[in-house]
């Protein structure tokens, strides 16, 4: 009984669709009996137009494609040859860190800040240190802090590596002589803000 | 030490971001689009002050194909 029912419904299906293929047909064909031979014309030359219209936009993908491939760009380089290289280089080094009082204004606005060391690019250390910026504190801005290291971001010159924790992990850190902690605080670096007393 | 004192040396604020990010990325190539993330200026500005540089020779560029 199953397969006999289905067998129908197919049948009624493959109907339908015929009818739908054939109303479709029909509209087609409608204008074309009713329209002058000069409207016939311009309906062709419109679906020309059309057919034209459609082919151009696959070649330009197709173009498109093959150009992503092959990219040129201009890159900029120091000239280590120039004249001044070394003195210029000098004095941008000494004088590009921000100033320390700056700093922590703007440390300070962040939150609760317990405690702030810098090190690395802060001191003109050359990629020795682990982290540039450590700050320990509660209630951190996110949103602050993140405007804030995009802000020395610019004004140094080089991405900055920080570290954020509360007290309580640092305290933690400190007593079982976390690896880091223990690198950052005896290498070279500068405590800006102290309320604990490190 | 007074304050900003390679701006008012330079007399430019978009040279010096420009000097100091190359001096402290030193042997690094970059595109306009890396230096405006890094700056955050206007690539005009930027444009403008690398064709200045590039005029005095402290500065080159380089036309680098890229697959993308």
């Amino acid at each position: 009984m199953k397969r006999k029912t289905k067998k129908k419904i197919k049948v009624v299906k493959i109907k339908k669709r015929k009818m739908k293929a054939k109303k479709f047909v029909v509209k087609k064909t409608k204008p074309k009996t009713k329209k002058k031979i000069g409207e016939k014309r311009k309906v062709l030359k419109k679906e020309k137009t059309k057919k034209v219209v459609k082919s151009k936009p696959l070649v330009a993908v197709k173009k498109k494609a093959k150009k992503i491939t092959l990219k040129s760009t201009v890159h900029y380089y120091l000239n280590t040859d120039f004249d001044f290289y070394n003195e210029l280089r000098a004095l941008i080094l000494k004088s590009s860190v921000a100033s320390n009082q700056k700093l922590i204004k703007r440390i300070a606005k962040l939150g609760k800040i317990k405690l702030a060391i810098t090190s690395g690019v802060f001191l003109n250390l050359s990629g020795s240190a682990i982290a540039d910026l450590l700050i320990v504190g509660e209630d951190i801005d996110k949103q602050k802090l993140k405007n804030f290291l995009k802000n020395i971001e610019v004004e140094v010159g080089k991405e900055i590596i920080y570290v954020v924790m509360n007290q309580e992990e640092f305290s933690y850190r400190r007593a079982m002589f976390d690896r880091f902690l223990r690198l950052l605080l005896e290498g070279p670096h500068e405590a800006i803000i102290d309320k604990i007393g490190v | 030490m007074y304050q900003q004192v390679l701006e008012y040396l330079f007399e430019s604020n978009v040279k010096v971001k420009i000097l100091k990010f190359l001096f402290r990325n030193s042997p690094g190539y970059f595109t306009i689009d890396e230096f405006k993330r890094h700056t955050q200026e206007s690539p005009k500005k930027i444009k403008n002050e690398l064709e200045n540089l590039e005029k005095v020779g402290l500065i080159k560029s380089k036309i680098i194909k890229i697959q993308k």
